[in-house]
């Protein structure tokens, strides 16, 4: 992976620690119980959607902390150990509660999750699948065809408003509504 | 005044150290081995908690340079938007069928435990630690704290779901027939959140994507519905 133009490892790990603190500041200006890196994550999330801040900034740091995310976990692990002897007493008890929750909880979430996506998935026509964002496509195609009707003029006279237009980034999915 | 040993311990290079240097080798036995039962978070995790013991250090000395690996879970959480960002934008339709899979699930993870434990009796505090067991460690122990049970115990339980979903998870659902990558990497993160999660990212990026959304989203429909109850019900 070659160092990126726009970002080095370094500036990724200071935008992710950046929202991470904003997300903190977020979490005890609000009184959430929400964990500021959780609010972290929607923040870097919003910002990353709306193109506010460009993927390749933090892409190198974030790939490389969650290559190794097991690593990260290990010490929590080992953080246990302290409380094992209190837990041991009902300790069939208690793995026998985890499991039917834990194996519950995956089965209902994914058979549900992939019922609702296959049956999304059989409904889907070209008709269907302009509505819901029917209305911010045709705004980005209607945005984007602007500076090609006034190529005419913008040769000829260069029109600074135009311009502005070219200039503004429009999501990468303008393509998919038109 | 000390051992030499303590001495050495009583540094975060010895936690560090020992942290990276058995995850490697295990990473590595693993990738040559290819199997899960040599999962490298439960080897190196296993084989930690045995040097411990075996030596007597005491936890706190190998904490020293383990909370300083166990930090970069906050940048690392954050971290997920990327992998979500990337996949997300083919997903938008599917956002409220996912959100409901995750609400349900979610409601099934808060009760199942906790009703299991009760019918056997079980003492109030585990009952209660078990609630909040199935999100993210730093959301979990808020909860516990909220709803009045041991945090540390909740933080025991968040870990040993986690490890579960974490090695047995995809299994379940590939018996069980769910063979989507969206889904089964939102039911892992749902059921075993940032655990789960890391192992979802090894099958696939969309999957481990999904499964980083799953944890965020249970975790904060989790704290909404504990903070909900516990604002309505439970005086403080």
């Amino acid at each position: 992976m070659q160092a990126k133009q726009s970002g080095t490892l370094v500036s990724g790990l200071a935008v992710l620690l950046a929202f991470q603190a904003a997300g903190a500041m977020l979490q005890l200006a609000l009184h959430l119980q929400v964990p500021g890196s959780v609010l972290g994550f929607f923040l870097l999330w919003a910002a990353l959607a709306t193109g506010w801040l460009p993927l390749a900034v933090v892409e190198e740091a974030a790939d490389l902390l969650l290559r190794h995310l097991l690593l990260l976990f290990t010490p929590v692990v080992v953080g246990v150990l302290p409380y094992l002897p209190m837990i041991r007493d009902q300790a069939w008890l208690l793995a026998a509660a985890i499991i039917v929750g834990t194996c519950s909880t995956a089965l209902l979430t994914g058979w549900l999750a992939q019922s609702l996506l296959n049956r999304l998935d059989a409904r889907r026509t070209p008709h269907s699948e302009a509505s819901g964002f029917v209305s911010s496509g045709d705004l980005q195609t209607a945005d984007l065809q602007a500076p090609g009707t006034t190529s005419g003029q913008h040769s000829l006279g260069r029109k600074p408003d135009a311009q502005q237009h070219t200039a503004k980034p429009e999501p990468a999915e303008s393509g998919d509504g038109a | 005044m000390s051992s030499p040993i303590a001495q050495f311990t009583n540094n975060p290079l010895f936690g560090i150290a020992i942290t990276v240097v058995i995850y490697t080798l295990a990473a590595t036995l693993h990738a040559k081995l290819r199997t899960q039962l040599l999962n490298p978070l439960v080897v190196t995790a296993v084989a930690v908690m045995l040097i411990l013991t075996t030596l007597q250090i005491p936890v706190t000395h190998y904490r020293l340079g383990g909370d300083m690996i166990t930090f970069w879970l906050g940048p690392a959480t954050v971290a997920l938007a990327v992998p979500l960002h990337r996949q997300v934008q083919a997903w938008w339709r599917y956002m409220p069928a996912l959100t409901l899979a995750t609400l349900l699930g979610t409601v099934a993870g808060l009760s199942g435990a906790p009703l299991v434990a009760l019918a056997w009796h079980t003492n109030r505090n585990l009952v209660l630690a078990l609630v909040p067991r199935s999100v993210t460690t730093p959301i979990a122990i808020e909860l516990a704290r909220t709803l009045g049970a041991v945090p540390e115990i909740t933080a025991a339980f968040v870990i040993v779901t986690g490890v579960l979903g974490h090695i047995c998870g995809p299994r379940l659902l590939t018996l069980a027939g769910v063979h989507h990558p969206v889904a089964r990497g939102l039911a892992v993160g749902v059921a075993a959140h940032g655990i789960g999660t890391a192992r979802m990212l090894t099958e696939s990026e969309q999957a481990g994507a999904a499964s980083g959304m799953g944890m965020s989203l249970a975790g904060l429909l989790t704290a909404l519905i504990i903070g909900g109850y516990a604002t309505c019900f439970l005086v403080r």
